[in-house]
């Protein structure tokens, strides 16, 4: 079999790939929006994704978890259809839309074979303008809701969660109240609470577009533009302040009953507008941020064995950042993976990464981006992050350059000012010691 | 491998497809499989969506594979096959070497072990494939196994043993029941095996292991993404072409040796955060374990389970989702794989309704419906959104290479996904009815697993 090969293989090269297969078009839909397109007729199916400014920061006090019920239940039915009959069509034509809210950003994904194009886009304006939400649909999503929140409130980890950032940002920080709801706020919400909170968030002003797929500019100017047109002018949401962050008195325990422990350690950082933001990708892909070879994983992995997995985060939002680490170990290790991981942590502070690291992290941040679009949802959800972002369409042309001008220098200086800052520790778990101030 | 010479021609004279279809069939019709002389398979997916692929080195051996007294090596020696690896064609990998060099080039990479297969993979740009290709070369052919470097893996596997198992009362429960259902010995261990077990494993062992399993023609590598098929077969045939077959050994599948156990347990930990319940029967083994039948019988099986509790307008959903408001989901399926056959009914109640309950109304509902209700315009329904929902499977760059790996893992032929269409064209309601009948005229008195939060 293998001796019949070589007839293939005269001029035998690598597919060249150099360039990212990324190529924005921004389709002007009318005077005021623009859809981000990248237009690709490879497989007949054509994914679109509306970003909508305003979300759960608008749910009334007592009322959590509104807008996570409203855009759960964007398709729980439309126009005369209801719910059963209106997803059992889609369906059929393997048409899929859903909704999801968020704190700041809501969104509506949108996926349909190309053959079925003309009814999918119909069911969408239908969707947008004319929700139904079917009782009956609503009241199944609502005992989702509920089922959802009951198990949180049991998760060890989520109990760590709640009781760290309420001492982190203060109890009254919006950022602290619960976007899907708790027991108590759920079943307090109305089918009335659901449609107002649409008429706020679902506007022609207030949207972002990204679509990736088998669709030309001027047909996705003509459909998207069409629905556009039939949806209302809402008032734009008004800026909102960054949280504060709190010093800790001590750390938070939760005594829970497992053979391991749950540590979680947490400072303030700087926003992604910072100058740093690229070379804090970089360092922290270093400390922690980069899997199984991290300087962290090492040290309390590898050498030490003593933990499974560990990890380092940065996370950088459009006016605050913070830094965070976080492993499970044995109970009777706790204190020792923490000593360990803390020494690593300083030492990281102090002196900072060398070249080597710098480039293979470079190497690695720059390598994977090609990894980041391995399908259609994968690409729009990128399209609407960057446009959120406020960056410019031809961003993924330069983006591997903003990491490739990050040097030593910059390096170790942002390795200082990032892991400096004092952390606040948390745990749950029954840990033998627990002593991260000593 | 009779469909070998077919595809390859395909691959060279790229004129030739397996079958009209709908494009929706069109990454599947891509797929290229071949055999190197020393019985490697490499199966291909082309996808040029993006520049980059997704590729696993696929080893027949799993946790099913193990003797007693080392049930966890198979895990145990995936973990260590990243702490070094002895020349091969000139270069040897010190420890963490594989990890370093796949980070470098801005690849993730991980392995995993399951009951039937150990797996290496890696997505990366597609310019970086030979390198993967390269280093899974020079793990075949050896690890290090130094035993320093063992004793520390040990205790990262410990770690790993509490998170998903020690402190998993889920994972546990369940594999008890699927081990009562299977009722052979070789099926009572988990995957990530006994402390005991693998906390006495030695370098040998891991050698010895290693050598029996890790050869050409007891591996698959499976590429999907942005490359050519005639590529692959270069990269490989350099790589791995000179080692030689060897005397893999066979793989003990036993039939059930212990009778199955009715009964009821409820399971009650502060670890569990949701209510469940679930019902086993075992089924007599009817059905061919492999061939063209076996696969229809499944999709047949497949098609029961969705026209049952596919979407808001399906029977089950319907009757207990809105009717009666009492679930948030249900499940039923009828496993008919190697080893045993058996019928699994599954509830997530509604907060605050009894698990068991909703098992039992959800069970009556079953039968009736499989025995009266079975139409052929819901099989109908059912087979059109099956195939109109294809489209999306050509959506995905790394997501066939995961199929073709259960695949590899079912012992199936490749050419299954193939002729997708036509099976799932091919079954009749009739075929549908007698997997029912299956069912209803012959499991097992059933088992019940109940799983609970503690309330405080």
């Amino acid at each position: 079999m293998w001796k019949s090969i070589p007839l293939v293989l005269a001029g035998l090269a690598l597919s060249p790939s150099a360039a990212l297969a990324i190529d924005i078009q921004v389709v002007k839909i009318n005077e005021t929006v623009e859809a981000w397109l990248v237009e690709d007729h490879s497989n007949p199916l054509i994914t679109l994704k509306f970003g909508f400014e305003g979300g759960s920061r608008w749910d009334e006090p007592g009322k959590e978890g509104t807008a996570s019920l409203a855009f759960g239940s964007i398709n729980e039915g439309a126009g005369d259809m209801n719910a059963e009959t209106f997803l059992g069509i889609l369906q059929d034509e393997a048409v899929s839309m859903t909704g999801s809210a968020g704190f700041k950003w809501s969104t509506v994904s949108f996926q349909t074979p190309t053959a079925s194009i003309d009814f999918a886009f119909e069911s969408l304006e239908t969707m947008l303008t004319d929700p139904a939400f079917d009782p009956e649909g609503v009241e199944r999503m609502r005992r989702d809701a509920l089922a959802g929140a009951v198990q949180r409130e049991r998760a060890p980890g989520a109990k760590l969660g709640d009781a760290f950032y309420e001492q982190l940002w203060g109890a009254d920080e919006p950022r602290n109240r619960e976007f899907s709801g708790d027991s108590e706020t759920i079943p307090t919400i109305t089918r009335e609470d659901l449609l107002t909170l649409k008429n706020k968030v679902i506007g022609r002003n207030n949207v972002l577009i990204a679509a990736v797929g088998d669709i030309t500019p001027d047909e996705l100017r003509t459909r998207v533009g069409a629905i556009l047109d039939k949806l209302p002018v809402v008032t734009p949401p008004s800026p909102i302040d960054p949280p504060t962050f709190y010093p800790f008195e001590a750390p938070i325990e939760i005594d829970f009953n497992q053979t391991q422990s749950i540590v979680y350690a947490l400072a303030p950082a700087f926003a992604r507008t910072d100058p740093d933001n690229y070379a804090a990708r970089v360092v922290n892909h270093i400390l922690g941020g980069g899997g199984l070879g991290s300087r962290l994983a090492d040290k309390v992995r590898n050498e030490l064995g003593l933990v499974y997995g560990i990890r380092s985060g940065f996370s950088a939002g459009e006016d605050y950042g913070t830094v965070s680490f976080n492993f499970a170990t044995a109970n009777d290790a706790t204190d020792q993976a923490l000593d360990a991981t803390l020494e690593v942590w300083a030492d990281f502070a102090e002196n900072g990464p060398t070249q080597n690291e710098v480039d293979e992290a470079i190497s690695y941040l720059t390598g994977s981006y090609a990894t980041f679009f391995l399908n259609s949802n994968d690409v729009v959800d990128y399209l609407l992050s960057i446009q959120i972002q406020d960056l410019p369409p031809n961003f993924p042309s330069y983006r591997n350059d903003l990491f490739r001008a990050v040097t030593l220098e910059d390096a170790q200086r942002v390795a200082k000012r990032l892991y400096g800052e004092s952390l606040r520790f948390g745990v749950v778990g029954q840990p033998t010691e627990f002593t991260p101030y000593e | 491998m009779k469909r070998l010479m077919l595809a390859l021609s395909g691959a060279l004279s790229g004129a030739f497809t397996l079958f009209a279809s709908t494009p929706a069939l069109a990454l599947y019709e891509q797929a290229r499989w071949f055999t190197l002389d020393n019985g490697m398979d490499v199966i291909v997916i082309e996808n040029h969506r993006a520049p980059a692929v997704h590729a696993r080195v696929v080893y027949k051996v799993g946790a099913l594979d193990e003797q007693p007294g080392q049930y966890g090596i198979a895990h145990v020696l995936e973990h260590m096959m990243f702490r070094g690896s002895p020349a091969y064609k000139g270069r040897a990998l010190a420890p963490g070497e594989y990890d370093s060099e796949l980070g470098r080039i801005g690849a993730t990479d991980n392995a995993s072990t399951s009951a039937n297969v150990t797996s290496y993979y890696a997505l990366m740009g597609s310019e970086h494939l030979e390198l993967f290709i390269e280093m899974n070369a020079i793990l075949m052919n050896g690890l290090n196994a130094d035993s320093e470097q063992l004793e520390n893996e040990k205790g990262v596997v410990q770690q790993e043993f509490r998170q998903r198992w020690e402190n998993n009362p889920t994972a546990r429960a369940t594999h008890e029941l699927r081990a009562a259902l299977r009722g052979a010995s070789a099926y009572d261990h988990p995957i990530i095996g006994f402390e005991e077990d693998f906390q006495g494993l030695t370098s040998q062992d891991l050698l010895d292991f290693h050598a029996a399993w890790y050869q050409p023609n007891n591996a698959v590598l499976i590429v999907s993404g942005d490359v050519l098929p005639e590529d692959v077969l270069v990269m490989v045939e350099k790589h791995f072409g000179d080692f030689p077959a060897g005397d893999v050994p066979a793989r003990l599948r036993p039939d059930a040796e212990r009778p199955f156990e009715p009964g009821f347990e409820t399971v009650t930990d502060a670890l569990i955060t949701k209510a469940s319940a679930r019902r086993a029967w075992r089924l007599p083994e009817v059905v061919p374990e492999k061939g063209p039948e076996a696969f229809r019988t499944r999709y047949a099986a497949r098609l029961l389970t969705s026209m049952l509790t596919s979407g808001l307008d399906a029977p089950f959903t319907r009757y207990l989702q809105t009717e009666r408001q009492i679930a948030l989901s249900a499940g039923f399926s009828l496993v008919l794989d190697e080893g045993q056959d058996w019928a699994l009914l599954n509830v997530d109640p509604v907060e605050g309704i009894d698990a068991v309950e909703v098992l039992d109304e959800a069970e009556v509902f079953l039968r009736n419906w499989l025995a009266n209700d079975l139409t052929e315009e819901r099989l109908t329904r059912q087979k059109r959104r099956l195939m109109n929902g294809l489209v999306y499977a050509a959506d995905s760059v790394d997501g066939p290479a995961s199929s073709f790996e259960s695949v590899v893992a079912s012992q199936s032929d490749y050419g299954i996904y193939a002729t997708l269409e036509d099976t799932i064209e091919a079954v009749t309601l009739d075929d549908v009815r007698e997997v029912a009948t299956l069912f209803l005229e012959q499991a097992s008195a059933p088992r019940t697993l109940a799983l609970a939060p503690l309330e405080e």
